[in-house]
């Protein structure tokens, strides 16, 4: 791997609601990212992915752990220079812009904050929305002129405004038509082309996550539980929920039998305090699971996984 | 792209991207409530000129300008009451004097209460909590039984009425203008602009108060509208400004006894009081669409 521009160590955050509910939304995640490489992670709702990007992004403070943007940790950053290293594209693309800012308006406003190409920020707008590949001629609309294709990639044009080192997309194209999520995820594979850019790209969705990373990480109520590079985590999937995963992306085929489902609902409890966190649902749980959590482990060439029977399977291998 | 359908929008806005400054005028005149309260306002605002600068047909106060309680006529369009002032003189000078004070008492809750709104809403913790608490207890008291309250505490007069008109409307602002900023603050293009750096101040000031402007204006069109009835009704009820100061309310309220023998003592400046509360109310109405973007394009 290349330069590392970002190490997250073992963030974690916690919710503390009223009385004495307390959500555990993410539980010591390290992770790191290579310059102008893809990460790309995935889980079910509620698994802390969103979490992980707005502690990334500095949208919230980790309750523990650290980050570091390359070398220089992120709590030592103030907004601004945090804000030129780091970007955010959200879900809902509409949403995401100001309603009463037209385009230009939007991106000239990033512009003059970060004092970027003062005096020809004409130039630069127009720059940046020919690499979103939108016509110069959307820079005078609003957003609810804008179709939500059209919408993402201004919000996309307005994240690469700052010229970031990295990009957290957030299901970038989860609100989408499925006929425009093609376009966007070509589109950001092109920008990466053409730039040295590197991605976290958040998705429910191991189908679009495949298209864009280089590297997944398999996240499971607040954990990693399985990472590594693509066809690693793709094709030889070895944490029984990265299993799952992989076998509820639709296949259009009746006859196909999937051999094992995900339970649809988590438990009522939340996760057990003893054992592994994916016990209750496991088809492979054995009386071990149910005491000692797994750790996330390298089972060799940076395939990371943190069950039990799949380490013991690989290691007898 | 799945769709460059949409029309390019250049009509009522310029090159620059900004809305041409009458934009919202057209949208405003194209929504039929919006026209008439504009019609109307504008009506009662020209009234109210010619009331406050004495430009009314006769002197509004002097007594015998026509026959005693002569019927509306080319001479008195509105008649004459019973000492013959000209009816149409002392409406007019009235609506002068009810506007004065229904616009003194907007402006004052919408002042102190949009600032508590914004200040409840973009600030969390403590003091918004202390302002909504206060704004809940204001809000339980009836405007006008608050407005009769401090009026009987104050004395009566067009700043006496203002003032307390004006106070009891201000936990409506607070209500109404807290709620967007709330909800916007936690908007994701709000967040968006946290992530690209913006300062609470510019936050504020570039991204949550224009989209809240239009519920403003709104608010204080209909506010209007309620202050207008309410300081009719401290007239009415003898709590407006002392004589010679006589507003609307007080020229109803002084002609009841004579409306069986000369109706439009009583009419003319009842209907005074329905139009000028219609106008704001509809303007009001009209300006909600007009402060939504997606009319700016149409």
């Amino acid at each position: 791997m290349a330069t590392v521009v970002l190490r997250g160590m073992d963030l974690a955050q916690r919710y503390e609601g009223r009385g004495k509910s307390v959500v555990n939304a993410l539980r010591g995640v390290s992770l790191e990212l290579g310059e102008g490489a893809t990460l790309g992670i995935v889980g079910e709702s509620g698994c802390g992915k969103s979490t992980l990007a707005r502690l990334l992004v500095g949208l919230e403070r980790p309750s523990a752990g650290s980050a570091e943007m390359s070398g220089e940790s992120t709590s030592s950053l103030d907004g601004r220079t945090r804000a030129r290293r780091i970007q955010l594209v959200f879900q809902d693309p509409y949403s995401s812009l100001d309603p009463r800012q037209r385009v230009r308006a939007a991106l000239r406003e990033v512009l003059t904050f970060h004092h970027l190409h003062s005096g020809a920020e004409d130039q630069r707008i127009d720059e940046l929305l020919d690499m979103v590949a939108l016509g110069r001629r959307f820079a005078n609309r609003y957003p609810h002129e804008l179709s939500g294709g059209q919408a993402q990639r201004v919000a996309i044009a307005r994240a690469l405004a700052v010229e970031p080192t990295i990009v957290v997309l957030d299901e970038p194209t989860s609100a989408l038509d499925v006929s425009v999520r093609a376009e966007i995820i070509n589109l950001l594979i092109g920008i990466q082309a053409r730039i040295t850019i590197s991605y976290i790209f958040i998705s429910h969705d191991l189908s679009m996550v495949r298209h864009v990373s280089d590297t997944i990480a398999v996240m499971y109520l607040g954990r990693i539980v399985e990472s590594g590079s693509y066809d690693q985590v793709l094709d030889a999937p070895l944490h029984p929920y990265t299993v799952a995963l992989a076998q509820a992306v639709p296949v259009p085929d009746p006859t196909v039998v999937r051999p094992h489902r995900v339970t649809p609902v988590l438990t009522a409890t939340g996760p057990t305090t003893r054992g592994c966190d994916y016990q209750d649902r496991c088809p492979l749980v054995e009386p071990h699971c149910r005491d000692v959590a797994p750790s996330l482990d390298d089972v060799g060439s940076n395939h990371r996984v943190a069950c039990h029977v799949a380490k013991r399977r690989t290691t007898i291998e | 792209m799945t769709s460059d359908a949409l029309p390019a929008t250049t009509r009522s806005s310029d090159v620059d991207g900004r809305p041409s400054r009458t934009a919202w005028l057209s949208v405003l005149w194209r929504h039929r409530n919006g026209r008439i309260g504009l019609i109307f306002a504008i009506l009662v605002l020209l009234g109210s000129i010619a009331g406050w600068t004495q430009l009314t047909p006769y002197p509004a106060d002097q007594l015998g300008v026509g026959h005693i309680l002569a019927s509306p006529s080319t001479a008195h369009l509105f008649g004459t009451d019973q000492f013959g002032r000209d009816v149409f003189s002392q409406v007019l000078q009235a609506l002068a004097v009810t506007l004065e004070i229904a616009v003194l008492a907007v402006t004052i809750s919408g002042v102190i209460g949009s600032t508590a709104g914004i200040v409840a809403g973009f600030v969390r913790g403590w003091p918004g909590a202390v302002i909504m608490r206060l704004a809940d207890i204001l809000f339980a008291i009836p405007a006008i039984l608050f407005a009769l309250a401090i009026v009987s505490a104050l004395g009566s007069g067009v700043v006496d009425s203002a003032m307390a008109i004006g106070i009891a409307y201000v936990p409506i602002y607070v209500r109404v203008v807290r709620g967007p900023v709330l909800s916007l603050y936690d908007a994701d293009f709000v967040r968006a602009g946290r992530v690209l750096g913006y300062s609470r101040r510019r936050l504020l000031f570039r991204h949550v108060l224009p989209n809240v402007t239009g519920t403003i204006a709104v608010q204080t069109s209909l506010t209007l509208a309620w202050a207008i009835l309410d300081e009719a009704g401290l007239s009415f009820l003898g709590l407006g400004p002392p004589a010679p100061t006589a507003s609307l309310g007080e020229l109803v309220s002084n002609s009841t006894s004579l409306a069986s023998h000369a109706w439009w003592t009583l009419a003319f400046p009842s209907l005074a009081i329905v139009i000028a509360a219609i106008a704001f109310n509809f303007l009001g109405d009209g300006l909600r669409a007009t402060f939504d973007p997606r009319e700016l394009s149409r």
